[in-house]
């Protein structure tokens, strides 16, 4: 009997161990990670050619910006491979073979361990390659005065110098662990939401914003951003692991990272919960809890007007139905809310940077509620992790077509008249999200102390920390400064909700296009760095260059560059609106369960 | 049943990826017959009826309804309603705003009519309970309402019968004949070979990418 259950406990170890590391996810994991090392070795060759092989190494890894996409890496293999067992029904045949608690504690196995060696292979091949090629002695002078190397990091500069290969193994081992607990949060988040592209997304997004909340707002301890744990040297100006007895902080991150996993897994991992796609334990006597239920329903739909009934034209009342459908009041509750937030938050920080100017009496001409817009709208991190991802999530329902939205088109007639209406549609949603987040933004500010004043105030002094640029403020031109900015977010805004459409309605999946372009959002900012020193056209290509005025390495600006941003806006118009066009009209509208 | 054609489809073939569902499809449907198409899952039967419905697109052969082919410029046919495995309504929104949000981009019509085809069913229009507090009954009744919504001449029906309990199916039946008695063409698909005997004029099998009369 004991062989036979150990023998079992074996098979679907080695099953889900196999799944993992065979899996096309992993490969992907693999290709990703040596093509990030492949750029950070090109920018690493620009180092003294003096440079041995634990230089090559670490300055390789330290431009790669791998520690940045380290929970993608390590979410590709198997992260999202219970959500998809889950859909496909392939987790009940096991657990009918093998008991639940068994099979869900192999696949966190299978998936950790997966998702830690794909993070640390290329790493580890890195270390083949670097010191089979290069044969240059330790610690030579030429280096000791160039940026990328670990000066900050405590004991383990002696490492470095010392014994490279320790060192080696300790960052490694550094991201072989994170790498692993990256995995198990993507797969312990769909215990919570049951989609694979959450498991994939979700940890990159949360990495990303303790990464800017942390390391460039400041507005967290410095041990929860990731670089730090990853050992990656810290060059902004903020406090970092520097002292031996700093040590112990670098196991806060990771351990939270675990404990929410771990969290998920107990309030969310139950059998019954799990196999039943229920987000609540049922209890004896209780109906399933519906999330539905908790919003009232005035907050769910806006009102239907019946007046609308036998008048005007097919494709207006249309146009009509798809904002009924797609706008939720619920959603703008949820996008102010968010708003108020982050404006309070770029507030805060603006006093923290130039605390003189909110001085009573400083100026004649004290910050007010523009300086806030400005600052807010002009903030890079702030515009893909929040700004631009409320709106790309508020309009990634519009495809593919519900059952409703089928029998909504068989009505309207024609394929490109729904294409027509849904180009309005998200059009529309940007002019009206960035007037909304305009107003929100100036009312947050009001409440916050700031005047309402149609002047320029004593920021325009030091426009760097209003996120504007010199052409904009000397000579000083309000209006030219809130359609630049207005209108880069409003066009950008369009475009990538384009992409997203078009995404969607060629994979017929409702989030893809959504957990897309906001990753090449959030990646833009890192990929605007390598792109540094490529030819110009290359240097627009990271969106977040054209969605914001000034971020690094790109702090300043002219007009001409303004321009070059807009037409790189016309050229994603010029390519998206045949392709989605094209999409539309070939689309088959198949069998889909009906929706909210 | 009369001797005119409403309903043509020729040569109808369509692939998914690799998988060939429909191959050189031949069909016609009668005028004012109750016609139905039976075949076990996967068969390609939904598929052949969203194709018919426009809602899909062959790749190749031709489908002409109302003496119109539907091609780029017609891709949806003329007074056609249709229901489809899923009921196809929003589930937050009550029975009456689901119907009244379809029938304002159908723009022919009223309010009335709207709550006479609820009644119809056997479903209150004043009901203010969402769609999602509904059974699966309820809301097959309420798609057959949509499909009826616009009065059309010809009416395709997926698996109507799903979900109904035995009073519904018979409702069901009882509403189908009455249809016809209107003047109504009717095609339906269905598991129940019982049920296409007890009522269908004509009926077929699908099978290997193909129709064959039963």
């Amino acid at each position: 009997m004991d062989h036979t259950i150990k023998a079992r406990n074996f098979t679907i170890l080695h099953s889900e161990l196999k799944r993992a590391l065979t899996s096309r996810g992993m490969l992907i994991a693999f290709i990703l990670g040596l093509v990030l090392l492949g750029v950070g070795m090109n920018m690493a060759n620009r180092y003294p050619e003096e440079k041995s092989f634990v230089d090559l190494w670490y300055l390789t890894y330290n431009h790669s910006f791998y520690f940045q996409m380290l929970p993608l890496i390590a979410c590709f293999p198997f992260a999202d491979s219970l959500a998809s067992d889950r859909k496909q029904g392939y987790l009940e045949r096991l657990v009918v073979r093998e008991r639940y608690k068994k099979v869900l504690s192999t696949k966190l196995f299978a998936n950790a361990i997966a998702g830690a060696l794909a993070a640390a292979i290329p790493l580890i091949l890195l270390y083949l390659f670097a010191t089979l090629t290069n044969h240059n002695p330790l610690n030579h002078p030429a280096l000791n005065t160039v940026d990328g190397r670990p000066y900050e990091m405590a004991e383990l500069l002696k490492l470095y110098h010392t014994m490279p290969d320790l060192f080696v193994l300790v960052v490694t081992s550094a991201v072989f662990i994170g790498g692993g607990i990256f995995a198990t949060l993507g797969m312990a988040t769909t215990l919570l939401v049951n989609h694979r592209f959450v498991a994939l997304s979700l940890p990159f997004l949360l990495a990303s914003l303790l990464q800017y909340f942390s390391n460039r707002a400041k507005l967290l301890p410095w041990y929860l951003a990731p670089s730090e744990v990853l050992l990656k040297p810290n060059f902004s100006p903020s406090h970092a692991f520097e002292t031996t007895n700093e040590i112990p902080y670098l196991v806060i991150l990771p351990a939270a990272l675990l404990l929410i996993s771990i969290s998920l897994i107990v309030f969310f991992g139950k059998r019954q919960q799990v196999l039943e796609n229920t987000l609540f334990r049922q209890k004896k006597g209780h109906g399933r809890i519906d999330l539905a239920k908790l919003i009232p329903a005035q907050l769910q739909n806006f009102p239907i007007k019946e007046s609308r009934l036998q008048r005007g034209s097919k494709w207006g009342n249309y146009f009509r139905t798809q904002l009924n459908t797609h706008i939720r009041p619920i959603q703008i509750i949820v996008i102010v809310l968010f708003m108020v937030v982050l404006s309070g938050v770029m507030l805060g920080w603006m006093k923290l940077q130039l605390p003189s100017v909110f001085e009573p009496g400083y100026s004649d001409s004290p910050p007010n509620t523009w300086d806030l817009y400005f600052r807010t709208m002009g903030d890079p991190w702030a515009m893909a992790l929040v700004t631009a991802n409320l709106f790309l999530f508020m309009v990634s329902n519009l495809q593919p077509q519900t059952a409703f939205g089928q029998l909504s088109i068989k009505r309207l007639g024609a394929r490109w008249r729904s294409w027509l209406a849904h180009l309005g549609f998200l059009l529309l949603a940007a002019i009206g999200y960035n007037l909304l987040i305009f107003v929100v933004i100036h009312l947050t500010g009001r409440v916050l102390g700031l005047p309402f004043s149609t002047q320029w105030s004593v920021m325009r002094d030091s426009f760097e920390h209003i996120n504007l640029v010199g052409f904009l403020t000397d000579p000083p031109n309000h209006t030219l400064a809130f359609a630049t900015v207005f209108g880069m977010s409003t066009i950008g805004f369009f475009c990538m909700s384009l992409l997203v459409l078009l995404i969607n309605t060629l994979t017929q999946r409702r989030l893809i296009g959504y957990f897309i372009v906001e990753i090449l959002l959030v990646s833009s900012l890192p990929l605007a760095s390598i792109f540094l020193n490529a030819p110009p056209i290359l240097q627009y290509v990271p969106i977040i260059r054209n969605l914001v005025m000034r971020f690094y390495p790109f702090v300043f600006r002219n007009r001409d560059q303004t321009f070059t941003s807009i037409y790189t806006w016309l050229v994603w118009l010029a390519v998206l609106l045949p392709f989605t066009w094209f999409a539309y009209r070939k689309q088959d509208y198949l069998s889909h369960p009906d929706s909210d | 049943m009369t001797n005119t054609t409403i309903l043509t489809a020729s040569k109808i073939s369509k692939s998914f990826k690799q998988k060939e569902v429909l191959r050189d499809l031949n069909f016609t449907l009668p005028e004012n017959a109750i016609v139905a198409i039976c075949g076990i899952n996967g068969s390609g039967k939904s598929v052949f009826m969203r194709i018919l419905a426009g809602l899909v697109l062959p790749d190749s052969g031709t489908v002409t309804i109302f003496g119109t082919r539907l091609d780029r410029r017609t891709e949806f046919p003329a007074s056609t309603g249709v229901h489809f495995d899923n009921s196809g309504l929003l589930l937050t929104e009550t029975a009456r705003n689901n119907l009244l949000l379809l029938a304002m981009v159908s723009n022919t019509v009223s309010k009335e009519r709207i709550d006479e085809v609820i009644r119809l069913v056997g479903l209150d229009p004043a009901d203010k309970r969402p769609v999602r507090t509904y059974s699966t009954g309820m809301r097959q009744r309420l798609g057959i309402a949509q499909a009826l919504m616009e009065d059309p001449k010809l009416l395709m029906l997926d698996e109507p019968t799903t979900g109904l309990d035995f009073d519904g199916q018979d409702w069901f039946h009882d509403l189908i004949r009455e249809l016809q008695g209107q003047g109504k063409t009717i095609l339906i698909t269905s598991h129940s070979k019982e049920e296409i005997a007890s009522f269908c004029d004509q009926a077929y099998v699908m099978a290997g990418g193909t129709l064959k009369p039963l």
